[in-house]
């Protein structure tokens, strides 16, 4: 993230928008290239000397405040190593026979005095010993390299970029993200993303497209608590959506503003690009699924469960007349943990438009067996449930209700 | 049947997925219309129990994270009376409420008192690392079990645990549900917007506030009370004075620049100054200091600049008048303890390296910080060097002599660095020296901080 000196936006009639700078700006590109090579050149190399140096750096650049930025994100992800063992104890030792012996001197006595006692006292040249004194200090750590994967100049813009945007976020409270027409894996990953980053949302659907107004748990009441940091964190994940418009009440400064951003600005996630897939047996169900009253849908509509869970079903069935809607979420072998704490929410706050598919793996106790086969949202399954099962099941909810 | 009312934590609010129909309960939460539950802020958890059980409603705690713990004090404690009467206070008040005591006159063993009579896993939030180590050294010292430390780089929790404002606030929604006594030191800090979540977002249902003054000037005392009870105790500094804080003197040494450091000063300045007379910035002005730095950093006057304003000052702050100085009073005072206070860290650690002495900065880590606290208050190290993390609230009654080498111009800072040495002990007499260099930009700014009743006072 960049401080508040390092933020680069402009407010016109209430519209705050970061002032981005162009992810294929030549010279930008070149000054993250020279950057990253004197990173790399620096390996070894003391905290104090690189961050001095890439400061003189980004002062002679001609756009300074934008070389700060960069020069800020590169450090954030650098790593230094640790302090060599023995610095601590061998300090101890030299400041404790340094106090005996300014306390045996005589009242006269010079700091040359003091110097040739703790010469004679010390294991190591004076000299020595003051230099290795403090020599754990952070600024005299060494650059061991980068804390995490190394990045190249088209992700240091980048970061810049995203950096510029979640800047003005931290001082948000909320903000609204509406997506259109998103793919079904893309808004699967956002959600997961909420519930990562402590947040709750109220979402609306129409037709395909979506809307999202994101907020912390304690958003809605007289708290001072803000969310600024899991807002702005949420963000990275907002461009895999690959079409939406974000907006949210910033107060950057002692005004208000609100924030604007969309697709259009250059603004790409740092996530990993994967977003997961749809099971083949969950796509075969869905095309094979067949049944007069219930249509099946993969849209992954959360539901907020218990005291403060979130769910993200897998499926979702439709009854065609009354258009009820009743989920399913599927727990697996490896799913005991998650279906145990969703049980439990269950318990806390019933809810009947969810169904929990639970593979028969997770009921091997006699006791889990019963429990389950009584319970009347589960639907125990081997392997996978089948359309024939589902329909049964549905066919006992009575529509409507 | 319907299943009982359950009360959840969840990120310092407080849940409950239903509620029975009762007014007044339901009065101190709010729908929820996102997730659907009814939602509090998790101050309000004392007062929804309380409610419950008057109703004789059954319901499932499964909000709370704590027990009743034995907590035994190590040896009793014979409290003062104005300890006793402010703990009875509290006790009356159902175990909230502020207590508004001078420095020096015991808060914190009152809350060690307070933590004995409620029996419950305690935080005790404080305004700095240093005061962080020194709680948990006088926990440690009355309760024989472990105290934990959040903050400074270490994250362990335990039933009794000390923590800094900047950290709890970071993690209140994490562990507010962990500790049934809340006791925030320094509690005038409470009502800054970025620290009210501490004991907005804690369950704990009793709570302390301490702090020698509690008025603040935008009326933030009101949300103390709100959110730690009223004020049940304050002690007037006149009734305890002469009991607790030692007599003093301060002595002002103003040190000459040798020849060569004064041309070399003088020299370092002109072309500092005259970059900045030239860019035609007051660096008065708020932004001016930015814009020097800026500006300094985009040609090689501007860069020889920024380097003679570094000269400069490094002369002022260590010139080998002030070290020599600094030997004579470190010799003088060789059997004493001996605080030494400077602007930056960057002089702590010149005269570390100059006379091998312990520094202790914002670079220290925590357990260092506490070793060397230890260890200066045991007589084991006669000097400690420090720069600003010693100005507020720690505790060192072993110091009898402070040496303030360098320092802002602020008042405030200056009567702290007193305040630090000023703890009685039987025929303690304190002394500060303030050590100035002269004919530098240094004297004005020691004559701008002298400007306190209690400095001139004591010169």
């Amino acid at each position: 993230m960049l401080t508040r000196e390092l933020l680069n936006f402009r407010v016109r009639q209430g519209v705050l928008r970061p002032v981005f700078v162009k992810r294929d700006d030549t010279e930008l590109l070149t000054f993250a290239q020279d950057l990253l090579a004197e990173i790399a050149a620096s390996r070894g190399g003391q905290r104090d000397d690189i961050e001095e140096s890439l400061g003189l750096k980004a002062g002679a650049f001609t756009r300074p405040k934008v070389a700060r930025g960069l020069v800020k994100l590169v450090l954030d992800r650098l790593l230094f190593d640790e302090p060599a063992p023995g610095v601590t104890e061998a300090r101890w030792e030299r400041i404790k026979a340094a106090g005996q012996v300014l306390r045996a001197l005589p009242p006269d006595a010079t700091v040359e005095d003091f110097e040739a006692r703790l010469a004679q006292t010390l294991p190591a040249p004076l000299s020595e010993a003051r230099e290795a004194l403090y020599s754990d200090l952070p600024g005299h750590r060494r650059l061991a390299g980068w804390d995490g994967e190394a990045l190249d100049a088209q992700d240091l813009l980048d970061r810049y970029n995203l950096a510029l945007a979640q800047g003005p976020l931290l001082s948000a409270r909320r903000l609204r993200l509406r997506a259109q027409a998103p793919d079904l894996l893309r808004v699967r990953k956002v959600l997961r993303w909420l519930k990562f980053c402590r947040l709750v949302a109220e979402v609306w659907r129409d037709d395909d497209n979506w809307a999202l107004d994101v907020e912390g748990p304690g958003a809605m009441l007289a708290l001072q608590k803000k969310y600024g940091l899991q807002l702005a964190t949420f963000l990275s994940v907002v461009p895999v959506l690959e079409r939406w418009e974000l907006t949210a009440t910033v107060e950057p400064s002692r005004q208000q503003a609100t924030l604007m951003l969309s697709h259009k600005d250059p603004l790409r996630s740092p996530l990993p690009a994967a977003l997961g897939h749809i099971p083949p047996e969950v796509a075969s169900l869905a095309e094979g699924f067949a049944d007069d009253a219930w249509e099946l849908d993969l849209t992954p509509l959360p539901r907020h469960v218990g005291a403060s869970g979130l769910c993200v079903p897998d499926l979702t069935f439709r009854h065609r007349a009354s258009k009820r809607e009743v989920a399913l979420e599927l727990f697996h072998a490896w799913h005991a943990a998650p279906l145990a704490r969703r049980l439990t929410e269950l318990r806390s706050r019933p809810d009947a438009g969810l169904l929990l598919g639970v593979d028969r793996a997770l009921a091997k106790e006699a006791v889990e067996r019963e429990t389950l086969e009584a319970h009347p949202q589960v639907v125990l399954f081997n392997g996978f449930p089948s359309a024939r099962k589902l329909r049964e099941r549905l066919a006992k909810l009575e529509p409507g209700r | 049947m319907p299943s009982p009312t359950e009360l959840h934590f969840d990120c310092g609010t407080l849940v409950a997925p239903t509620l029975p129909e009762d007014a007044r309960l339901r009065a101190l939460f709010q729908k929820d219309g996102r997730t659907g539950v009814y939602r509090a802020p998790a101050w309000h958890y004392r007062e929804a129990v309380l409610r419950l059980r008057e109703l004789g409603i059954p319901y499932e705690d499964k909000a709370k994270r704590f027990e009743p713990l034995e907590l035994p004090l190590t040896t009793p404690i014979q409290p003062f009376p104005h300890q006793q009467q402010a703990l009875e206070a509290w006790t009356r008040a159902g175990g909230r409420g502020l207590v508004e005591l001078p420095t020096g006159a015991g808060k914190t063993l009152l809350a060690v008192l307070a933590i004995a009579h409620v029996k419950r896993p305690t935080l005790v939030v404080v305004p700095t690392l240093d005061l962080m180590t020194q709680w948990q050294g006088v926990l440690a010292r009355h309760f024989s079990v472990p105290v934990g430390l959040l903050g400074g780089g270490v994250n362990d929790r335990q039933p009794l645990t000390v923590t800094t404002y900047d950290s709890a606030a970071m993690q209140t929604e994490f562990h507010g549900n962990r500790f049934g006594l809340l006791v925030c030191d320094e509690c005038h800090h409470l009502p800054a917007p970025s620290y009210r979540f501490i004991a907005e977002g804690s369950l704990a249902p009793y709570r302390l506030g301490l702090t020698a003054t509690l008025e603040r000037a935008d009326g933030g005392e009101r949300v103390c009370e709100e959110l730690l009870g009223p004020r049940v105790h304050r002690s007037d500094i006149r009734e305890l004075q002469g009991e607790y804080l030692a007599p003093y003197e301060v002595k002002r040494v103003e040190v000459p620049l040798t020849p060569d450091e004064k041309a070399r000063y003088d020299t370092a300045r002109a072309l500092y100054l005259g970059f900045v007379r030239r860019l035609g910035v007051p660096l008065s002005a708020p932004d001016g200091w930015a814009r020097f730095l800026a500006q300094s950093q985009r040609s090689d006057e501007g860069r020889a600049a920024y380097r003679a304003y570094r000269e400069q000052r490094r002369i002022a702050l260590t010139s080998s008048g002030k070290q020599e100085v600094l030997w004579r009073i470190l010799l003088e005072h060789r059997d004493d303890r001996v605080l030494v206070f400077t602007d930056d860290n960057e002089t702590v650690y010149t005269l570390a390296r100059r006379f091998l002495l312990p520094a202790l900065t914002h670079h220290t880590p925590v357990p260092e910080r506490k070793a060397l606290l230890a260890a200066f208050a045991s007589g084991e190290l006669p000097v400690l060097l420090t720069s600003r993390v010693l100005n507020e609230g720690v505790d060192v009654p072993e110091a009898r002599v402070g040496v303030v080498l360098s320092g802002s111009a602020s008042v405030r800072e200056h009567v702290q660095r007193l305040g630090r040495i000023l703890r009685k002990r039987p025929g303690k007499r304190a002394l500060l020296y303030e050590v100035c260099s002269a004919q530098t930009a240094e004297s004005s700014i020691s004559e701008r901080r002298r400007q306190h009743g209690a400095y001139q006072e004591g010169g």
